[in-house]
């Protein structure tokens, strides 16, 4: 089990998560929603402790984590109960496919090189890249790169596998294949937390769906809970112009611009001209797509 | 007047010269590998801003661009047995300076100039790649030490690769200053051989061909060695770049 409480991340003047709580089961799937810069990636990456959340609490299984005082060592045990899936894949580039999945279980695990390769190529083979062990990251496609990234996520065992955007770099084409490789995780019971734009997989596979915006989580609840009965505004919105726009997910909702609205004011329905909640302060810089 | 272009004497300055060159060879292994091992540390105290360390690590590699090396020669030929001398005095060290060897100053002093030429090759080449690479590392759950030597470190390899050549020719020519504290190396054997011959332009003709033998030779290690650290990058990463 997963759980966050009152996570806090600021890049110098820009809070970026704003006291984030979050449970997650065991062998849950949670999908992150949110527009672009709305904290979704940054709060994957504290839990990985890619970047330092600033206060709160991380517990994973019984390592529990303060934020505010936390230790070399507890970082580096985070790190081996998360391994994270990048939105650019980030594979080894000195690596072949099969190094790259067999690099943290000899490193990390210190598994004898007989094991770690037996291990690398079950992976390998269950992504369905049986056929491409002595590739480079060069040699291989994206949706193949992504799904050597999977690889070597899982391979590790760890107790999640944070998701960040995994298919948003990927050719139309080749993302349901990605997808596929994630439901086949999902069934096999992995606790995955999946920041995605692709609302089928959140409808089919999600157990959670949270919806975060402007560093907080807005709305959090079963996927029926939150696609058919929204109870915010502000994801009633954003899930309009995500199945509006399927292309530009990631464009940001429309924002008065600063002084235009009183602080407090975040989401903007430009038909009506009105603001419609008042949960967290206006973000710290205008969108630069202010129309 | 003698003849134009003394043959017979120019070919009998090769055997000599010849000896002359594990010397020169010598002087840039040693150099290149203390400069080597000392630029990544400079390297790495410039990358990850070792608080103290950065700012006179800074002030070192622009001391050591800005001044002559055949100064810095001096300064070592110099300065290292004022040195020894003092801590002999201070703590009753038993060294005694003029037991050193002259090449091991000019060990010193190469090593202090090249380290801090490559340590701007490292830094760079460390800088090129790309973040994810070492966060990559990191969300495995490999120390940032582990991820710099095996993810890192091997990349930036392929980088600096060439620029490392280069300065290893740089090198191998700039061991001809090693006669000015009269360590005989090529350079110096050829100037003992002009005097001895009378024939300067034959020996110094015939030691410019030996240089260049040497560093056609090392471009040839080097360029094969790209080809060998490079091996990763296939055809599609090298037409991106």
């Amino acid at each position: 089990m997963i759980e966050l409480r009152n996570l806090w991340k600021a890049f110098h003047h820009n809070q970026v998560l704003k006291g984030i709580d979050l449970v997650v089961r065991k062998g849950e799937v949670v999908v992150l929603l949110g527009p672009s810069g709305s904290g979704k990636s940054t709060l994957l990456r504290c839990i990985n402790y890619l970047e330092r959340a600033d206060r709160g609490t991380i517990r994973i299984g019984d390592l529990t984590v303060d934020a505010a005082a936390v230790r070399r060592a507890q970082i580096a045990a985070l790190r081996r109960k998360t391994t994270m899936v990048f939105q650019n894949y980030n594979l080894f580039r000195n690596k072949t496919a099969l190094e790259n999945v067999m690099e943290g279980l000899l490193t990390v695990k210190g598994l004898p090189a007989r094991e770690a390769r037996d291990r690398g190529v079950l992976s390998l083979e269950k992504v369905g890249l049986g056929d491409r062990f002595h590739h480079y990251p060069s040699q291989l496609s994206g949706g193949q790169q992504q799904r050597v990234g999977i690889a070597r996520a899982m391979a590790m065992e760890p107790e999640v596998i944070l998701f960040d955007e995994p298919t948003s770099s990927l050719d139309p084409e080749v993302v349901g294949g990605v997808l596929e490789v994630m439901k086949g995780l999902a069934r096999e019971g992995m606790t995955m937390i999946v920041v995605t734009h692709e609302m089928g997989f959140a409808r089919e596979v999600a157990d959670q769906v949270a919806f975060m915006d402007a560093g907080v989580v807005v709305e959090q609840g079963t996927p029926d809970q939150v696609f058919e009965q929204t109870r915010q505004e502000r994801t009633r919105l954003f899930l309009q112009r995500v199945q509006r726009n399927p292309s530009q997910p990631d464009a940001q909702p429309p924002t008065p611009p600063a002084g235009a609205a009183s602080p407090g004011f975040r989401a903007w329905d430009p038909a009506s001209g009105t603001c419609s909640c008042a949960r967290s302060p206006a973000p710290a810089d205008p969108p630069a797509a202010w129309p | 007047m003698g003849t134009l272009f003394d043959v017979p004497f120019f070919l009998s300055t090769f055997p000599d010269l010849a000896r002359a060159v594990p010397v020169t060879l010598k002087i840039t292994a040693v150099a290149m590998a203390a400069s080597l091992a000392a630029g990544l540390a400079v390297a790495l105290v410039r990358i990850y801003r070792v608080p103290g360390l950065v700012q006179a690590a800074a002030v070192y590699v622009s001391f050591a661009r800005g001044t002559p090396m055949l100064v810095q020669i001096y300064l070592a030929y110099y300065g290292i047995p004022l040195l020894v001398g003092f801590l002999h005095e201070q703590h009753g060290w038993n060294l005694d300076v003029s037991q050193i060897p002259a090449i091991v100053f000019i060990y010193f002093a190469f090593t202090f100039n090249v380290a801090a030429y490559l340590s701007e090759t490292i830094r760079a080449a460390i800088q090129a790649i790309d973040r994810g690479q070492m966060e990559a590392a990191l969300s495995v759950g490999m120390s940032s030490l582990r991820g710099m030597q095996r993810i890192v470190l091997p990349q930036a390899l392929a980088v600096a690769l060439p620029s490392f050549g280069n300065t290893v020719i740089a090198l191998v020519k700039d061991t001809s200053l090693a006669f000015m504290i009269s360590v005989v190396e090529m350079m110096g054997e050829a100037k003992i051989l002009g005097a001895r011959g009378l024939r300067f332009f034959e020996v110094y003709v015939a030691v410019a061909l030996v240089y260049w033998a040497i560093c056609i030779v090392i471009e040839r290690l080097v360029a094969a060695g790209e080809q060998r650290v490079r091996r990763f990058e296939g055809r599609l990463a090298v037409r991106e770049s």
